[in-house]
């Protein structure tokens, strides 16, 4: 299975557990349960638990976790990358998605509270949530939040292979420079060639997370065809032609 | 004088470094002069594609309608050295970029096939860097001594 298709299904398995889970509540309400007492049950469930478990997203974060392994089976190791390393990576990821699975739970919960109260039918409440009504991952987020996880995963062993680059070697931001490349982008592309220390000391983390979500670029040792791969004027042309200009790293950082 | 034997041997930084030239050619020889592994300009898109290519989602420029296999950048960039020893390097795709390129393949854009896997261009890379090796390890294990007396 490819990672595109990985994140796609995951994406379903999403949306198929926000439509259960408002059908489930809503059975409540066909069994005789009040407005009040629909809350009360609201009120104690175990979101997290019920998501994973009982409606067993965690067979789907499995599967998605499968597709790491394609990863790696896609990337040579060299004796770089130690396998505890990548283990808790995995874990890492697989920790993030399960937590994400109760984060949603929470809000699903509040958010059909809330149309119960106001006398919203089901499919109101199940369109809603499904639009990302209260917050509420969206179907096509949960999907670039496990594309993203998945790329991470595979820039993650990239730059553990870099370990055997000597401290001197420089690396160049390749990718497309357009309108619709990222400002931290264009402010990376914009600088030529810099060694891990200074990437790391002017972007930091930038080497491994690049631009951040569905980003299209990425650190790239410098080789004798650099030059002709990457556009530093062109994007210092395109930063100065914007009206504002805010780069940030993923985390936030204000660089630049 | 050191070993003579040293002197053709190799070490996962040279293959990597190799790895890293020859991903970095196939970019150039693909995105930049829009010619595939035989040196060819790459076969026209269709009439509809080519309309399409600088409008579609998360496309970017793209380089508009030049054939050259690149809408977002993300099949070209996928290409990286994936592994290397003190003999080989390997380099190449995962996933959706590596059925991207075979479908580009099967449609008569071929950036590597099974038949010819490197332009000429891409093997010339890889032979200079040997070259270059071979001469520096040269060097090195057959530089002699040079012994200065300082003093009486």
């Amino acid at each position: 299975m490819a990672k595109d298709t990985a994140s796609l299904q995951y994406a379903k398995a999403v949306e198929r557990v926000q439509q259960e889970l408002v059908k489930q509540v809503f059975d409540l309400q066909k069994q005789g349960l009040s407005k009040n007492e629909i809350l009360l049950v609201l009120q104690g469930l175990d979101m997290e638990d019920i998501i994973l478990n009982k409606l067993n997203l965690n067979a789907d974060i499995d599967r998605l976790m499968l597709e790491y392994q394609n990863v790696l089976g896609a990337m040579e190791m060299t004796g770089t990358v130690t396998a505890e390393s990548l283990t808790a990576l995995q874990r890492i990821d697989r920790n993030s998605f399960a937590k994400q699975a109760g984060v949603m739970g929470e809000l699903i919960k509040k958010e059909v509270a809330r149309g119960v109260i106001a006398g919203a039918t089901e499919k109101e409440i199940a369109d809603g949530i499904l639009r990302g009504a209260g917050g509420v991952l969206r179907a096509d987020q949960a999907e670039t939040l496990a594309n993203t996880a998945l790329n991470q995963f595979e820039r993650n062993v990239t730059v553990e292979m870099a370990e055997l680059d000597p401290a001197n070697a420089t690396y160049v931001y390749l990718g497309i420079i357009d309108d619709k490349t990222r400002d931290i982008c264009l402010l990376m592309a914009s600088e030529g060639s810099l060694t891990r220390d200074e990437i790391e000391s002017k972007y930091p983390n930038t080497f491994s997370n690049a631009g951040g979500f569905n980003c299209r670029h990425r650190w790239a040792r410098e080789t004798s065809r650099s030059e002709q791969l990457i556009k530093p004027d062109r994007a210092s042309s395109l930063i100065q032609d914007k009206k504002r200009f805010n780069p940030v790293t993923v985390e936030g950082i204000k660089v630049g | 004088m050191g070993k003579l034997a040293n002197i053709p041997k190799f070490d996962k930084a040279f293959w990597k470094q190799v790895g890293n030239e020859i991903t970095d050619e196939i970019r150039v020889q693909t995105q930049n002069k829009g010619r595939d592994v035989f040196n060819k300009n790459f076969k026209s898109y269709s009439r509809g594609y080519a309309e399409r290519k600088p409008k579609l989602k998360r496309g970017g420029t793209g380089f508009g309608s030049k054939v050259n296999l690149t809408l977002t950048g993300d099949m070209m960039n996928g290409l990286q050295t994936r592994g290397f020893t003190s003999d080989s390097v390997t380099i190449g795709w995962s996933g959706t970029n590596a059925k991207k390129i075979q479908w580009n393949a099967d449609m008569g854009r071929a950036v590597t096939t099974n038949s010819k896997p490197l332009s000429n261009n891409s093997i010339k890379i890889a032979q200079q860097e040997a070259r270059q090796r071979i001469k520096r390890n040269a060097d090195k294990e057959t530089a002699k001594p040079i012994n200065f007396k300082i003093g009486k």
